[in-house]
C-alpha cells in the first residue's frame, strides 16, 4: 500500500500489528498499521482467516439445498443472504414469488436489519469502553430475537427462505402480537439512542473521527450507512424488490461523514425498520407463501441486488441446466467498504482505529466467504 | 482451595465461523443469558483465561493462532468447541479451505451442538467446562503433592507448551 | 425480479477494457464488482459498474496465458477484486495498484497449489478435495 518513502530511518513509520485476535473485534481481521508517532499513515489489511471457499460448494449441492449454505455466508444477515440467493435463482427460473411471501420476506429483512444495527450499537459501545450501553442494547436486542424465533424458527440463522417463497407462515395474529411485543424494545432503543447520540463521552470519541468525504466514499465504492453518512443518497431498497415498492420509508442521510454520522444513520434505520415492519404487517396479503418449484434451472445467468444492514450486496448465479449451478458469487457490502475504511483510517490516531473499524460495521465472514 | 470453577475467565476466538455462533456467545454474556452469574468474565488476554471458547472450523491460516492462544493459557484449562463447524466443519466441511474441527489442532473438552448453537446450550457447555476445570485442578494438585513426597521438583503449574 | 437495467452486459474485446472503463468513469459510473468464471478454455471476466440504481457490465474472455491489465489506475478500489481473482483463479493481472502478492486469502498452500482453487483452466489433476490442508 505505502509507496516507497524516502524518509530517514528515524522517521520511518513503525508497523503495529492489529489483530487477528483482538478484544474489540469478534472476528479475526488483521491490519499492519503504519504509524508516524501516533498517526496512522497507512493500513495494510490481511484477510483470509475465515475464508472457506463456499462459492465453490455450489457445484456440489443441489441448487435448492444451497440456500442452507448461502444463509451461512454470515450469521448476522443470514436471512438476507438466503433470500438474495433465492431471488437470483428465481430470476433464473423466471418465477415471481407469491405476495404473502414477498411481504414476509420484507418483514424478516427489516427484523434482521434492526437486530444487526442494535448488535452494532452494542459492539461499538463496547469498543470505546461504554459497557453499560453495550449490555443495555443487547438486552433490547433479545426482544427482537424472540420475535425472530417465534416467526421464523431460528434466532440468528432464520432458515425460512426457500427458492420460490418462504418456508414458514406465521399467522396475522402472531405477527400483530409480535409487533406489540416489540414496543418495549422500541422504547428502550429510543432512550439508548439518546445516550449514543448525545452523551459527551460518546461524542468525544466519535465526532470528527474517521471522516470520509462524499466524493471519496462514492469513488471508492462505499455502500450502505458508510456512503449515506457522507451524504450520498443510495439505497437499493428503492429498486422495490420484495415488498419495498409498497411501503413508505425515507432514506436516512447524514452529511458529516464521520463515525458519529455513521452511528446516527444506523440509529435512524432501526426506527425505520420498525416502521416498515408495521406497514408490512398492516398490509399483509393472504394466500400461499411458496410456489412449488420443479425441474432444473434453465441455462442462463442472473444478478440480484439487495440492501443489507451493511449496504448493497450483489449475488450472481450462472446455470448450465443441471441440478448444480455452475457459478455462484456474492459481492458483500464489507468487501466494497474496505477501501473506504482504509482511507478513513489514514491520519487517525492509533486509539481511534478500533472505533473506525467498528463504525463501518465490518462483517469479515461475509467478506471472505 | 479450589475456587477456579466458581470464577472461570473466558476467552473467545472465531476460527472460521459464520458469525452465527459468535453473536450467540456474545448473547450469553449480556443480560438475558448472563454468564457472569457463574462468575465468568470475558478477557482478551489468553494468559488470564481458563476456558477457551472456539467457534468455527480450522484452516491452515488460523490453526497456528488457535494453537498459540491455547499454549499461552495457564493450566488448568478447558476448551469448548461451539457449533457444528467447530466439531467437524459443519455445512462447510467439503469446502477446500476447511481442514476440519477444532480437535484437529487442540484438545477439546466440551462440544456444544447446534448450527447456530443456542445460548442455553453454550451456557451449559461453559458450566460443564468449569466442572472439568475443577477436576483438572484436583488432578494437578495430587500430582504436585506426589512429586513433593518423592522429592522430585514439582511439575509446573503453568504448562509452557502442551502437546 | 425482472429488472431490465441490471442485466445489461456488453461483450467487449479484451484490449478495450481500459478505454471502455475510462469512458464509464467519465460518465459517472463507479465500479461495483468484478466477477470471474473459469472454464477449461479460459476465464470470463465481467466488470460491473453502477450509477444510481442501474448496473451494467463489461465482459470479455481471457485465454489461459493472457495477461489482463489492472484497472486500478482508473478505479483504485479495484485492487481488492483484482487481488482476489488472482489468488483464487490464478489469473495474471498486470500492475495492480496495491499488490498483496497472493496474500489476500493466502490459500496458496492449499490443495490445488498453483492455479488457485477456483481455477478450472488447468485440467492436469483432480480438483480440490475438502479437508486436506
Amino acid at each position: 500500500m505505502s509507496s516507497g518513502h524516502e524518509a530517514r530511518e528515524a522517521n520511518a513509520p513503525s508497523v503495529i500489528p492489529f489483530g487477528p485476535q483482538h478484544p474489540v473485534l469478534p472476528e479475526p481481521l488483521h491490519f499492519d498499521l503504519l504509524l508516524q508517532d501516533e498517526k496512522v499513515v497507512g493500513a495494510v489489511p490481511q484477510i483470509g482467516y475465515i475464508h472457506r471457499g463456499l462459492e465453490l460448494l455450489v457445484e456440489k449441492r443441489d441448487y435448492a439445498d444451497y440456500v442452507h449454505v448461502a444463509e451461512r455466508i454470515c450469521g448476522i444477515c443470514s436471512f438476507m443472504h438466503g433470500m438474495g440467493y433465492c431471488e437470483a435463482v428465481e430470476g433464473l427460473l423466471g418465477v415471481a414469488v407469491p405476495d404473502r411471501a414477498r411481504f414476509l420476506r420484507t418483514f424478516w429483512c427489516e427484523l434482521e436489519r434492526a437486530h444487526s444495527h442494535l448488535m452494532w450499537m452494542g459492539l461499538a459501545a463496547d469498543a470505546f469502553g461504554f459497557e453499560s450501553l453495550f449490555m443495555a442494547t443487547w438486552r433490547a436486542r433479545e426482544l427482537i430475537i424472540d420475535v425472530a424465533e417465534e416467526t421464523a424458527g431460528g434466532r440468528v440463522i432464520f432458515g425460512s427462505a426457500i427458492v420460490g417463497g418462504v418456508s414458514k407462515d406465521p399467522s396475522d395474529e402472531t405477527l400483530m402480537r409480535c409487533m406489540e411485543a416489540l414496543k418495549p424494545a422500541r422504547d428502550d432503543i429510543k432512550k439508548l439512542s439518546r445516550v449514543m447520540l448525545q452523551d459527551a463521552t460518546v461524542r468525544h470519541r466519535l465526532e470528527g473521527v474517521g471522516v470520509i468525504s462524499k466524493e471519496k466514499a462514492y469513488e471508492l465504492g462505499a455502500v450502505g450507512p458508510m456512503l449515506r453518512a457522507s451524504g450520498y443518497d443510495f439505497d437499493i431498497r428503492r429498486r422495490g424488490y420484495a415488498a419495498y415498492g409498497e411501503v413508505g420509508f425515507e432514506t436516512a442521510l447524514e452529511t458529516a461523514g464521520d463515525c458519529m454520522a455513521r452511528a446516527a444513520i444506523r440509529i435512524k434505520e432501526i426506527e425505520q425498520s420498525f416502521s416498515i415492519m408495521e406497514q408490512v404487517v398492516a398490509k399483509m396479503p393472504a394466500g400461499p407463501v411458496s410456489l412449488p418449484i420443479k425441474g432444473m434451472p434453465p441455462v442462463g445467468e442472473c444478478f440480484a441486488r439487495l440492501e443489507q444492514p451493511r449496504g448493497e450486496v450483489i449475488y450472481y448465479v450462472k446455470s448450465n441446466g443441471s441440478r448444480n449451478l455452475e457459478r455462484f458469487r456474492v459481492r458483500t457490502p464489507t468487501f466494497a467498504n474496505v477501501p473506504a475504511m482504509v482511507e478513513a483510517m489514514r491520519g487517525a490516531s492509533l486509539a481511534d482505529v478500533p472505533t473506525i473499524i467498528l463504525t463501518i460495521d465490518p462483517c469479515i465472514s461475509c467478506t471472505e466467504r | 482451595m479450589s475456587s477456579i470453577e466458581r470464577s472461570p475467565w473466558l476467552i473467545h476466538y472465531d476460527a472460521s465461523s459464520c458469525n452465527g455462533c459468535d453473536i450467540e456467545v456474545l448473547a450469553c454474556l449480556t443480560p438475558v443469558y448472563d454468564a457472569e452469574r457463574f462468575g465468568c468474565i470475558v478477557t482478551g488476554d489468553p494468559k488470564q483465561a481458563d476456558i477457551f471458547l472456539v467457534t468455527g472450523s480450522v484452516n491452515h491460516l488460523n490453526a497456528p493462532i488457535l494453537k498459540n492462544i491455547y499454549d499461552q493459557m495457564p493450566e488448568p484449562k478447558a476448551v469448548v468447541a461451539i457449533g457444528a463447524c467447530a466439531y467437524s466443519g459443519g455445512v462447510f466441511a467439503e469446502c477446500y479451505n476447511v481442514a476440519g474441527g477444532v480437535a484437529t489442532t487442540i484438545p477439546v473438552d466440551v462440544y456444544v451442538p447446534g448450527c447456530a448453537a443456542k445460548p442455553e446450550s453454550i451456557l451449559d457447555g461453559v458450566v460443564r467446562a468449569a466442572m472439568i476445570l475443577k477436576e483438572k485442578e484436583k488432578a494437578g494438585r495430587k500430582a504436585r503433592a506426589l512429586a513433593r513426597k518423592e522429592g522430585r521438583r514439582s511439575p509446573k503449574r503453568r504448562a509452557g507448551g502442551a502437546t | 425480479m425482472t429488472e431490465k437495467e441490471i442485466q445489461t452486459i456488453d461483450e467487449i474485446e479484451p484490449g478495450r477494457l481500459l478505454p471502455e472503463t475510462d469512458a464509464l468513469r467519465s460518465a459517472g459510473w463507479r465500479l461495483v464488482q468484478v466477477l470471474c468464471i473459469s472454464s477449461p478454455g479460459g476465464s470470463e471476466l465481467s466488470y460491473s459498474f453502477g450509477r444510481g440504481l442501474a448496473m451494467k457490465s463489461l465482459r470479455f474472455r481471457a485465454l489461459p496465458d493472457d495477461e489482463v491489465p489492472s484497472i486500478t489506475s482508473i478505479y483504485p478500489a479495484a485492487f481488492l477484486y483484482e487481488n482476489e481473482i488472482r489468488d483464487l483463479f490464478g489469473l495474471r493481472i498486470e500492475r495492480i495498484g496495491a499488490d498483496w502478492l497472493g496474500k489476500v486469502y493466502d490459500v496458496a498452500s492449499g490443495p490445488t497449489g498453483g492455479g488457485g482453487p477456483f481455477s478450472k483452466v488447468t485440467i492436469t489433476g483432480p480438483r480440490s478435495e475438502g479437508g486436506t490442508i
